[in-house]
């Protein structure tokens, strides 16, 4: 019988998803055992989960627990369920064939599955402990909203939260400033402070001060509300809405898999493979943790046996793919709409997704020169090949392409076609993306619950109330403001223009390593600046993107956790790795800022 | 086997809860809400509690006595344990009998209560064949099976009301477009119209969920280029959307601090064991709740489970007469009178927006209140006395006064965070009876309850994943931007002049303009959500009665009260939450239910002449 086919039917894993279903596969082999040979012994390390293609296991365990005969069935769970040992031994009666699956393996796909079924294990606890073994710790689940501060730089930041406004009042007051003007300068000291300390989300700093200024009546509420009506904010709605199907149909691994069928049989090939899949996933899936979510399991999987140095070479490269270009195309992470919404409107308009990306294309292509770089820098050692029987199997169990999958396909194609040529069809962009997602929901292939889950509110709610922020500091003229308060600013940026936007890298850089977003906190101030000023506020704002960004896989984010979840198999994979992929991307990101200048003057944008 | 109530010592009970294994996880709350599904049971000696081969249906906590398992061989003889505890790890049948070697007392605990909190999935799946494996007992036939897994699963068919659903969405609107320029209806007029038709019909036969249908409206404005982006796409930016986080947010924390449930026991075991006492008893908790939580769906949504729960403590069969009128009790209390307080729904906020700056400070909270309570007081007398006629001779309750006191202590004293919600559910309150002084708007305050909570960590990011239906939200931001759309074009303008005969008519005729209005109620209800349609109204109605002479607050009172009515399900968003979150049709008796509630569109319009007779004495008529 078929992988195919042994894996669907197995009642345990029903409720998994094909594609779930074909990453076991592509490490499952068929074992056979000879009458009388044992399959595993009861204390010994469990690391491998077996199902009963044919023949007879006899299954006994210690103390009074009767022996039984399985001809069916599975063997080993406690590999799967992460417990350390076997609680059976299992010896063959007769020539039987079974599939054995990694442990691990079965874990990660099962950690996924119950993030969907949820529920308590509470239950089988005394049955473990009745059976003495223990329970390995699980990972708590997803990421929560905010990380909890140090006790006493979050008290250092309280103090601040309160001693700075009050500073800035004190300051405000003694110029020349009206009322609204003071205090929405208090507003927004008071959640810059609970935004640079890490004392709550980002979402929670900024949208203290639109609050206030509601509160306070300092402007229009239609003044404070309008980036929750902005173009940016439809944009990022209907990219997300795009990108659920794209997400959850298995479309993803599907076309991963294909291209890996189609490339070279070379290892270096098969990882280029994987890399080139994750750029391709860049614009279509606007969070780069998303991506790596989708990509990493894959990747990890493919690679097979672990414990071997290097093992992590292609999720690396997975993960690379689907991080390194995220400047380099507009709908690639919520971060870059916030950069995008600090535009002028009609710098928007007159920078569609393409425009965007041709401006971004030397960094873009320094970028991709980092990666061998990069990879040349973490891995002594060639890649190992992938097996091409895994990729196949993985194809066979994934059947034939499903309509939901072909929606997704055609959706996103006519995504990125759209947005790469609104000159040719003057469409808006976000029009095509919105009527995408109505037909998604109108067939009901993107469901309320994904909706929910899918869609990245709390930062939609951010980029609404950031918007509005920025929007009420120029309608109240803040922005002209700050500058008339900076003596030289203003003939400083027009001379030296270069020296002003690497000022700005510099800044993001050092702000990066410490504070979440600080490329948009950063970009605020430089970009109202730069627009004031008429410096090109894309550059401004750009860079410090690219360079605000590069610590992405710094301790304590989840991309951090993610990819310590998949590379800990690997021995030579350690905390200095991630030091040094941290160090390695921020110089590859510079280099690219400092090629891109001349670039830039060339065009005429410095 | 025979039932008995549960101890007198109700800690050692609480206690036993806690020590299953299963349900170790669970907080106070949700430990709480198990106690109306436990029952105290009795085993003579050589009774036995499960048999192996048997279907699964509960376990049993032992509280005194022994019980011997049996398995092929010598009995293993316990206490103190856990006996089928094949229920609690899923499995479908018991492996092992239990018979009991001396009297037994024991808590039944059902075994669905274990599949509502076990793990499930693949690992769920796993865990039951090892622990099946591993059990010291033959396993019979179909033990591994996983019993939420029973049942067929019937295949969609589409219903002949769903074709003609979808035959009128393509036809209605092509007429529109074809037919609606000989009535004076411009380019612009005739697409919106014709999208927002689209729209309506797709909620009116439920062809797609809510926020689908307003974002297809939405798309075909904007493809067809009838109203420009920043009108159609205004209503994220619109004040009303900003108050749902507010309401979201309070629901979710009263919900997930067990306020509501303490509340609610604590009702109970103060009331008269009577029908009446009971019934009145959550009528009034609905009511009280109502000025405070401006929101019917979160109002019923949080009053649903718990008077499911009330309806086991009472001893009532689901869907028994008795327990309809429970449930009806509670429903009836937290919907019908969203008219008399301002702060009740977010329908009156807008529509309150919508009322000349005078009026608007002159009918605040407290002035509200004090035109409105005589149809309150009308409704509450006259919905009691008929009911109470109804639902004559039917089963008493019979409180279990001991399942409620294990589940008061199960709560336990109040902890901080019920503290949180009652602070906040005051500060919320206070600040919008006290609008006329500050004059923050009820919409930030609401969203600074919501920023708040953020602050302060009750609300994290799972909360607004869960707790926060964003579905809802979606729709409502493009319904307002279609609402806008509607005005943009000009279409409120001539909805308004059709409608003018309902305010000439109301200084001199009041029962004809109150006919003419229910009529106008009745057409738009069958289509519009009760939201839309109160905006459509309101917006038409007001500017008429101003130019008519009439108090425009009159006219909105009388709007709302009546377009709160509704006779068919799909009508209210609020009973299709409600019946969602009780259970539904297993708990109560749908087609008394209906009938009930249609009593209670005639006891509005009789609301509606008294108090407008009540208005004319206090000369605002």
């Amino acid at each position: 019988m078929a992988i195919t086919t042994v894996l669907a039917n197995a009642p345990a894993f029903r409720s998994l998803r094909p594609e779930e279903r074909a990453r076991l596969a592509a490490h499952a082999r068929e074992v056979r055992l000879a009458a009388g040979e044992p399959l595993c012994v009861a204390g010994e390390p469990a690391s491998t989960l077996w199902y009963i293609l044919d023949g007879a296991i006899r299954v006994s365990s210690p103390g009074d627990v009767p022996s039984r005969t399985l001809t069916e069935g599975i063997i080993g769970e406690e590999a799967g369920l992460g417990i350390p040992a076997y609680l059976s031994s299992a010896v063959a009666e007769i020539p039987s064939t079974l599939l054995a699956l990694p442990g691990r393996v079965v874990q990660r796909v099962l950690d996924d599955d119950a993030e969907r079924h949820g529920g308590s294990e509470a239950a089988f606890v005394p049955l473990l402990e009745r059976w003495r073994t223990a329970l390995t710790v699980r990972d708590g689940g997803g990421a929560p909203l905010a990380r909890q501060p140090q006790s006493l730089i979050a008290a250092l930041g309280w103090i601040l939260a309160v001693l700075v406004p009050a500073a800035v009042f004190r300051i405000a007051s003694g110029l020349d400033l009206e009322w609204g003007q003071i205090h929405f300068l208090v507003a927004l000291s008071a959640g810059g402070m609970l935004w640079v300390f890490h004392l709550v989300p980002p979402v929670v700093a900024i949208m203290l001060p639109m609050t206030l200024t509601l509160l306070l009546g300092i402007v229009d509420p239609t003044v404070m509300l309008s980036g929750f009506g902005s173009r940016v904010f439809f944009m990022v709605l209907s990219i997300y809405g795009v990108a659920i199907p794209i997400l959850s149909s298995g479309l993803v691994p599907r076309g991963i898999l294909h291209l890996l069928r189609v490339l070279p049989r070379t290892p270096r090939a098969q990882e280029f493979g994987v890399f080139l899949g994750g750029v391709l996933l860049t614009p279509l899936v606007p969070s780069p943790e998303r991506r790596v979510r989708l990509l990493a399991p894959l990747a990890s999987d493919l690679q097979g046996r672990d414990g071997v140095p290097g093992s992590s070479r292609l999720l690396l490269a997975a993960v690379l793919g689907t991080t390194i270009f995220t400047p380099v195309f507009l709908s690639s992470a919520p971060i870059n709409f916030v950069i995008y919404g600090l535009l002028a409107e009609q710098v928007q308009v007159e920078l569609p997704w393409l425009r965007w990306a041709l401006s971004a294309s030397v960094v873009g292509g320094v970028l991709l020169l980092g990666y061998p770089l990069l990879m040349g820098l973490l891995f002594r050692q060639l890649p190992r090949p992938i097996f091409e029987s895994s990729v196949e199997n993985q194809l066979e169990l994934l059947g034939p392409m499903k309509v939901t999958e072909w929606i997704a396909l055609l959706g996103g194609v006519l995504f990125v076609i759209a947005s790469a040529t609104p000159a040719v069809h003057q469409i808006d962009p976000r029009l095509v993306a919105l009527t995408i997602f109505s037909v998604y929901v109108m067939v009901r292939i993107v469901t309320h619950r994904e909706i929910n889950l899918e869609i990245d509110w709390s930062f939609l709610l951010f980029l609404g109330a950031f918007l509005g922020i920025s929007i009420t500091a120029s309608t109240i003229q803040i922005d002209r403001l700050l500058v008339e308060q900076i003596p030289g600013l203003r003939s400083f940026m027009r001379n030296e223009p270069h020296t002003f936007v690497l000022g700005g890298v510099f800044l993001a850089l050092l702000l990066g390593r410490f504070v979440p977003m600080s490329a948009a906190f950063l970009a605020f101030f430089a970009m109202t600046l730069a627009q004031v000023n008429g410096l090109n506020a894309w550059v401004v704002g750009f860079t410090i993107l690219v360079a605000g960004e590069s610590w992405f896989l710094r301790k304590g984010t989840p991309m951090h956790a993610l990819v310590a979840r998949f590379a800990g198999d690997d021995p030579s994979w350690n905390a200095s790795r991630f030091v040094q992929l941290g160090i390695g991307l921020a110089v590859v990101r510079i280099l690219a800022i400092l090629a891109s200048l001349p670039f830039w003057t060339h065009r005429e944008m410095l | 086997m025979t039932q008995q109530t549960l101890p007198k010592d109700v800690n050692a009970f609480v206690r036993a809860l806690r020590s299953v294994p299963a349900f170790a996880d669970l907080d106070t709350v949700a430990l709480s809400r198990l106690v109306p599904d436990l029952e105290l049971v009795q085993f003579e000696p050589g009774t036995a509690l499960v048999t192996a081969g048997e279907p699964v249906r509960s376990a049993y906590f032992l509280l005194s006595g022994s019980v011997a398992l049996h398995r092929e061989g010598n009995p293993e003889v316990v206490s103190d344990i856990l006996v089928g505890e094949e229920a609690s790890v899923g499995l479908a049948r018991y492996l092992r009998t239990g018979e009991a070697v001396t009297p037994v007392h024991a808590v039944r605990i059902p075994a669905f209560l274990f599949r509502r909190h076990g793990v499930g999935g693949a690992r769920g799946a796993l865990y039951r064949t090892l622990a099946t494996r591993l059990s010291p007992a033959k396993t019979p036939a179909g033990a591994m099976e996983d019993p939420s897994q029973e049942g067929t699963e019937i295949p969609a068919r589409v219903s002949a009301l769903t074709v003609v659903g979808w035959a009128l969405t393509l036809l209605l609107p092509a007429a529109i477009l074809l037919s609606a320029d000989s009535f004076g209806f411009d380019w612009a007029q005739r697409h919106v119209l014709a999208c927002f038709v689209a729209c309506l019909v797709m909620w009116a036969f439920d062809l797609v969920p809510q926020y689908a249908a307003a974002t297809i409206a939405v798309v075909g404005c904007l493809i067809l280029g009838a109203v420009p982006t920043e009108v159609i796409l205004s209503g994220f930016g619109d004040e009303d959307l900003f108050m749902i986080f507010g309401v979201f947010a309070v629901g979710s924390v009263l919900v997930s601090s067990g306020l509501t449930d303490r509340i609610i026991l604590q009702v109970m075991k103060r009331t008269p064991e009577t029908a009446f006492g009971y019934n009145t008893a959550f009528l009034l908790t609905g009511f009280l709740l109502t000025p405070a939580l401006p929101s019917a769906n979160s109002r019923v949504e949080l009053l649903a489970p718990l008077t499911a729960e009330a309806s086991r403590n009472l001893g009532f069969k689901p869907r028994s007469p008795e327990a309809t009128r429970l449930f009806l009790s509670m429903f009836v209390g937290a919907s019908i009178f969203a008219p008399i307080f301002l702060t009740s729904k977010s329908l009156n906020f807008i529509v309150y927006g919508m009322l000349p700056d005078q009026v608007s400070a002159e009918f605040h909270w407290l002035r509200w209140l004090s035109v409105t309570w005589p149809a309150a007081l009308f409704m509450l007398v006259v919905y009691a006395v008929v009911t109470h006629f109804w639902f004559r001779g039917g089963q008493a309750p019979k409180l279990s006064r001991e399942h409620l006191n294990a589940q008061i202590a199960t709560l336990g004293s109040m902890r901080t965070a019920e503290w949180i919600a009652i602070a906040s559910v005051l500060f919320f309150v206070f600040s919008l009876v006290t609008y006329s002084l500050h004059k923050i708007s009820p919409f930030w305050v609401s969203f600074g309850v919501f920023l708040a909570f953020l602050l302060v960590g009750i609300l994290e990011k799972r909360h607004l994943e869960r707790d926060f239906d964003w579905g809802v939200i979606l729709m409502i931001g493009f319904f307002i931007g279609l609402t806008q759309s509607l005005s943009y074009v000009g279409l409120t303008d001539l909805l308004s002049e059709s409608l003018s005969v309902v305010t000439r008519n109301l200084r001199t005729n009041v029962e004809v303009s109150v006919l003419v209005l229910i009529g106008v109620i009745s057409v738009a209800r069958t289509f519009l959500p009760i939201t839309t349609s109160g905006v459509v109204l309101c917006s038409l109605l007001i500017p008429l009665s101003s130019s008519s002479g009439v108090n425009p607050w009159v006219i909105l009172f009388v709007t709302l009260l009546l377009n709160e009515a509704w006779i068919a399900p799909y009508q209210s968003s609020y009973y299709q939450a409600f019946e969602a979150a009780s259970g539904g049709r297993s708990q109560f008796d749908r087609g008394l239910f209906l009938k009930v509630n249609a009593m209670t569109v005639g006891l509005r319009i009789l609301t509606a002449f008294f108090a407008l007779q009540y208005m004319r004495s206090m000369n605002l008529l």
